[in-house]
């Protein structure tokens, strides 16, 4: 192997490092390295597990006969299983031997060895008898293999109160040479010999602490998944939720991959590695859509962009993972390389950026959702800036390879937890903060903004009570149906002592809060008004609500009957008055508060007694049952009914918007009278 | 349920042999399509002097999408330096945009190639 391919493999090693950071902490377990004697290491009190120890005999090559017992292996070497190979004079290793001597005693039967995280390619001779093993024993043929392997020893080979044990191991790619102490009885391995029914008991208990913490994160991860969608499910116009219920149901299936492949033994599979990097790619980009929501950013194109390349990346990585490993592959070297680094450097500022882009947007807004997000991305994002600044501190020398990978990836309890699964903890709680404080602070809005949509419910039921006064001489019906809670229609009907009735309908456009203060103010000024001249009423109206185009506009068609029947109306934009189903037209004009200088034409004719004039808003033409309006050709039927008929009959097609009928007939024959 | 405004822009030759350019608009104009339908407009390139807006693709329009229509054709009137022309609207939005005036803000046609034969 040439320097410069050496280096690639090694910059690739630290970058895969980085990358399947989960599955390598999770191969993580507590070893006590006893310094014993590997030509005679006491196994004469076998009634519980005796540890093997940290230190083994090794030797460089490859040769069946160094599985026999009697083979002369003085001048063996003997190394520690914490160091690299490379810094024991085993650089560049891709075939190597290793043995170790115990004394047992001559009785000694139905014993079991037990070797915890090995790696590599191996094959596990007793007393010169092939017990287990798996890989290629080809030159070159190791793969990413990382196994806790139990197996029995057969009583044949024993009974001489000597027990040679002997792993024959391929680790040339494993390891990079025995750069990395990681197999195939590195630092990570933990490996016992004694009777099989305690080594059964000892590996159960070796499962559970290597799985708690695995656990641990699952159920919380799980324990988040259930609240965030419980908030989809009853906060159905906040869509973050929905983003983050798709990130965590990724990141649950992914911790649950994680533990599976731990249960079943860890294997770095074509599928294993796709999976694994799908999943996390749906956590990634779920999760980047939730911040964007939160920070009230638009989906822009940089955004879509940014997950195709993610969605697109992952399962490479993943395929990259898988080939790095594959012997002899084309990928496993510079150009693995460059597509490992570049698949690196689009994904890590996913997660390293979010929270500075949070910090960035809660300073420039002033906004509180945002600073409390901040937290859960910084907890986050803080395993990723330590491990790069740790890769940066390794890429200038400033540490070794080894305490990278120390620093990185020891366990800090005897439940076998990695920092990465502590920041997974941190993680999971600190979002869980962030979703109770922020339902809670919702709620109370709500609660506030529900109160304050009462208060004007209020005001505006008594605003429009106060628009229909007794009106002698005429039959005056008026329905009234807000779309929500307060509506954005009005109306008023205005009885004079000289026997005229003036009635006007509007609507303000847009919904809710607004609109209905801005009802409030218009009713206000009409009944204020003096003039009971249509065309002056919404003239005056109009300048009432100049500069208020911000708001949206009001529309309104104001009509002036006297008590011979004659009629004139003025329209500004709002829909024209219907008797006896037809339709009375007036020339179209801009609605109020739009121009200063707008006049309105006045329009007359004559009612006759019985005949029914009908206002209305555009929520009656309006209602929509799926993608088809009611129209207008509808209207010329239904205003020949009742006022609450037309009502129904909009509300029943499908009731989109406000809906204001008001229907005047003029006494003197059989009217109807609602 | 309203439909998000989907929101094109193309431009096309007039009969006058004038460059035209066209806001293709789909989907329900309402309070929520300001920022596509102002968006669109205000990225037009300010020496267009003919604008078409095609509502061929447009369901729903309520109060609130008219109102983002007409705010549209009084800062191009303002302007003074557009001319707009409308068409592609269903009948009942024709009567719609003929009640609230729009009409003399800008000339409605019936389909693309009537609007580009009167540009």
């Amino acid at each position: 192997m040439t320097q410069a391919r050496r280096q690639y493999r090694r910059a690739l090693a630290v970058l895969l490092a980085l990358g399947i950071a989960g599955l390598t902490a999770h191969a993580q377990h507590t070893v006590e390295h006893l310094a014993l004697n590997p030509r005679g290491v006491d196994g004469t009190s076998l009634g519980t597990p005796v540890n093997l120890g940290a230190r083994w005999l090794a030797h460089r090559g490859d040769n069946p006969a160094w599985a026999e017992p009697g083979l002369d292996d003085s001048h063996w070497r003997v190394v520690d299983l914490g160091v690299p190979l490379a810094q024991q004079g085993m650089k560049g290793v891709d075939a190597v031997w290793y043995r170790l001597h115990v004394r047992i005693p001559p009785n000694a039967r139905h014993l079991s060895l037990m070797l915890t995280r090995a790696g590599g390619s191996l094959e596990i001779y007793a007393n010169g008898k092939l017990i287990g093993g798996w890989g290629s024993q080809t030159p070159g043929g190791s793969r990413l293999i990382i196994e806790s392997w139990r197996g029995a020893i057969p009583d044949a080979v024993l009974g001489s109160g000597d027990l040679t044990l002997a792993i024959r191991a391929h680790i040339g790619n494993f390891t990079h040479g025995g750069d990395i102490p990681t197999g195939p009885l590195g630092v990570q391995s933990e490996d016992l010999l004694g009777p099989a029914s305690a080594i059964s008991n000892a590996a159960a208990l070796l499962s559970f602490r290597d799985l708690t913490s695995n656990w641990t994160n699952l159920t919380l991860v799980l324990l988040v998944l259930l609240i965030t969608a419980a908030l989809a499910l009853t906060v159905s116009n906040e869509p973050e939720y929905k983003a983050l219920l798709v990130a965590l149901a990724g990141q649950a299936c992914y911790q649950g991959f994680i533990l599976w492949t731990l249960l079943v033994g860890t294997h770095i599979t074509f599928g294993a590695g796709l999976v694994y990097y799908a999943l996390s790619a749906v956590w990634t980009i779920g999760l980047i859509e939730f911040v964007r929501l939160i920070l009230g950013m638009r989906r822009s194109r940089a955004f879509l962009l940014y997950y195709a390349l993610l969605g697109v990346i992952s399962p490479l990585v993943g395929i990259c993972t898988y080939l790095y490993w594959e012997p002899h592959h084309a990928l496993n070297g510079p150009v693995g390389v460059a597509v490992n680094l570049f698949t690196q450097l689009i994904a890590v500022p996913a997660t390293a950026g979010l929270p500075l882009l949070a910090l960035w947007v809660a300073w420039r807004k002033h906004n509180r959702d945002t600073l409390l997000l901040s937290a859960p991305l910084l907890v986050n994002a803080s395993w990723v800036y330590y491990s790069f600044g740790l890769y940066v501190l390794r890429l200038f020398h400033a540490i070794t390879e080894g305490t990278y990978l120390t620093a990185t990836y020891t366990p800090i309890t005897a439940f076998n937890i990695a920092w990465e699964e502590v920041v997974s903890f941190a993680f999971s709680i600190s979002l869980l903060v962030f979703l109770v404080v922020r339902t809670i602070r919702l709620a109370r809005e709500k609660a506030r903004a529900a109160s304050e949509m009462q208060a004007v419910k209020t005001l505006q039921a008594l605003l429009l009570a106060r628009s229909h006064q007794p009106t002698p001489g005429y039959a005056v019906e008026t329905v009234y149906r807000p779309a929500s809670e307060v509506g954005g229609d009005f109306f008023l009907v205005s009885p004079h002592s000289d026997g005229s009735i003036v009635a006007i309908v509007g609507d303000v456009s847009g919904k809710g809060l607004l609109a209905a203060m801005r009802v409030s103010l218009i009713l206000g000024a009409l009944n204020r008004e003096s003039s009971r001249t249509p065309a002056e009423v919404l003239a005056r109206l109009n300048q009432v609500l100049l500069g208020q185009g911000d708001m949206g506009f009001t529309t309104a068609c104001c009509v002036r009957v006297e008590a011979d029947g004659d009629y004139s109306f003025a329209n500004a934009g709002h829909l024209n008055p219907y008797i006896e189903g037809q339709e009375i037209e007036a020339p179209g004009v801009l609605p109020l508060g739009l121009k200063a200088d707008a006049a309105y034409s006045t329009v007359k004719g004559h009612l006759n007694p019985g005949e029914r004039l009908v206002l209305l808003s555009d929520g009656v033409p309006e209602a929509r049952a799926k993608r088809e309006l009611l129209g207008f050709d509808k209207l010329l039927e239904l205003t020949r009914l009742d006022a609450s008929q037309i009502a129904d009959a909009a509300q029943s097609f499908g009731q989109e918007d406000d809906i204001t009928v008001l229907a005047l007939t003029l006494a003197g024959a059989e009217v109807a009278v609602g | 349920m309203q439909t998000a405004t989907r929101v094109t822009q193309r431009t096309a030759t007039a009969a006058s042999g004038n460059t035209v350019s066209i806001l293709a608009f789909g989907g329900d104009i309402s309070s929520a399509s300001k920022d596509a339908v102002l968006g669109a407009y205000h990225g037009l390139n300010e020496a267009a002097s003919h604008v078409l807006l095609d509502f061929t693709g447009v369901d729903y329009i309520n109060s609130s999408g008219i109102a983002i229509v007409i705010q549209m054709l009084l800062e191009a009137g303002k302007a003074g330096t557009q001319a707009i022309g409308i068409f592609g609207l269903s009948a009942h939005f024709q009567k719609v945009f003929t009640m609230v005036g729009i009409n003399k803000y800008a000339a409605m046609h019936k389909d693309e190639a009537t609007a580009l034969a009167a540009v």
